[in-house]
């Protein structure tokens, strides 16, 4: 029994890696994590060259990465968020699991689990990813999502910058409420005289928002590890099924 | 150069391609296209190192886009769907212009154009990635002037087993029992209001530069 773990944030020991690698733990199944900005995984050249060996010819780290998840049970796949979307990490890496799909649908029947964390659109990249592997013919266990550390927390100026993700969010630009304010009321406060994208005004009550300070988040990661197992050992369909979900 | 066109798509010459050429060519002034595939950018690390001079410390051809980004008044920015959302080739640019946003956001006030190609027959991923490139350049500060999506053509079409596939998107787009075909495939030039909304998305750069 084997799951692997695939995060896309880029950030060193983020909240992305740290509910992955929960989920792997809670598994109880030999696991391995990797990490996309560590290694090389570029974007699809939409060569065609994998139509007829599901193998795809670039030269980059998709080559032995592919086959790790060849070989696993279940993959977990977490990303951050950056514009409302999941990480271009992340995306190159699912653009070049299409090598596996082609008449084949190789990666059918395995299960996965997805994991998102953002300030505001988080809970869409976990379903993308999900919506993105169920076309690749695997079985969504979970998806799962957590509030992170915003940038501007600890970029320096994030304060007083008339430019930072709570403004960017805000209900006076987009015309929608976010819920960003509500989410990080412990912390983040904004002044009266903030101004999105004209004046900066803001009071920083924490500057770092870790999952581990999170028993609820870190709860239902353990939970999707636990449910990854429980499938594992009782699932009837098996990988190489030709049956695309999407 | 006053007008920068950026293509995502990696395919050579591709509608995609076409389709940013097509709102160039309508603003009638002096523009540069560029493909991101023929560049080696890569995505944001997120270290920061540019939150004090809006500087990218990553050593890839990013700093040559970055130029011309910077000298142009209008940017038109395509891309196309893959898994319903924006390419990660895309993706990666607007992580990367992000570098520019810290504190002075460097590119509000610019015009900015979208266009999308993708699957479309009903499939709503390519206005997906429109609207995702027109979001983008709100949050940049860039005035965007309009957005265009048009369809292409899906890669089950040429694969060579679009008509057997168990999980061919033929029979999907073009009805049951469908088979790859000469007439299924379609141009952006055969587009009438794609192109019709793509030379008018240009005319209206060009009024707002040289008014």
């Amino acid at each position: 029994m084997k799951v692997i773990g695939i995060s896309g944030s880029p950030t060193k020991d983020s909240n992305t890696d740290m509910l992955i690698k929960a989920i792997l733990e809670a598994t109880g199944a030999e696991t391995e994590f990797f990490k996309l900005s560590s290694i090389k995984v570029g974007p699809c050249i939409a060569c065609m060259k994998c139509v007829h060996t599901n193998e795809c010819i670039i030269n980059d780290d998709f080559k032995w990465l592919s086959k790790k998840v060849m070989e696993a049970d279940a993959i977990v796949v977490g990303s951050s968020t950056f514009y409302g979307a999941a990480s271009a990490f992340t995306k190159a890496f699912i653009e070049r699991l299409y090598s596996k799909r082609h008449v084949k649908l190789l990666t059918g029947g395995k299960l996965a689990a997805t994991v998102a964390v953002g300030v505001a659109a988080e809970k869409m990249v976990a379903e993308w990813m999900g919506n993105a592997l169920r076309a690749g013919g695997m079985e969504i266990v979970g998806s799962m999502t957590a509030k992170g550390t915003p940038c501007c927390f600890v970029c320096g100026p994030g304060e007083t910058c008339n430019y930072t993700v709570w403004n960017a969010y805000s209900k006076e630009l987009t015309g929608m409420d976010m819920g960003v304010e509500e989410a990080y009321k412990e912390y983040l406060e904004l002044l009266p005289d903030n101004k999105p994208y004209a004046h900066g005004s803001a009071k920083f009550l924490k500057s770092h928002r870790s999952v581990k300070d999170e028993p609820d988040v870190m709860d239902e990661a353990r939970r999707l590890g636990k449910l990854i197992k429980e499938k594992i050992k009782n699932r009837s369909r098996k990988a190489g099924d030709l049956k695309c979900g999407c | 150069m006053r007008v920068l066109g950026i293509s995502g798509s990696p395919v050579k010459n591709s509608n995609t391609d076409r389709l940013v050429k097509t709102v160039l060519e309508a603003t009638g002034l002096d523009y540069e296209f560029i493909k991101l595939s023929e560049y080696d950018i890569h995505p944001c690390k997120a270290c920061l190192g540019c939150a004090k001079d809006n500087i990218c410390r990553q050593k890839d051809d990013w700093h040559i886009v970055e130029k011309k980004i910077k000298e142009c008044a209008a940017l038109v920015i395509g891309g196309y769907p893959t898994y319903g959302t924006l390419d990660s080739r895309t993706k990666m640019l607007t992580e990367r212009m992000y570098s520019m946003h810290h504190q002075r956001m460097l590119n509000k006030g610019k015009i900015g154009a979208a266009v999308a190609v993708g699957v479309g027959r009903g499939i709503p991923s390519v206005d997906q990635a429109a609207d995702q490139i027109a979001a983008f350049m709100q949050m940049e500060g860039i005035n965007v002037i309009g957005k265009v999506s048009g369809t292409g053509n899906i890669s089950c079409l040429s694969c060579g087993y679009g008509g057997t596939c168990g999980i061919s998107g033929v029979p999907h787009l073009f009805g049951k029992g469908a088979v790859p075909s000469k007439d299924k495939y379609t141009a952006i030039e055969d587009q009438k209001d794609v192109i019709e909304k793509a030379n008018e998305m240009g005319q209206k750069i060009r009024e707002m530069l040289v008014n």
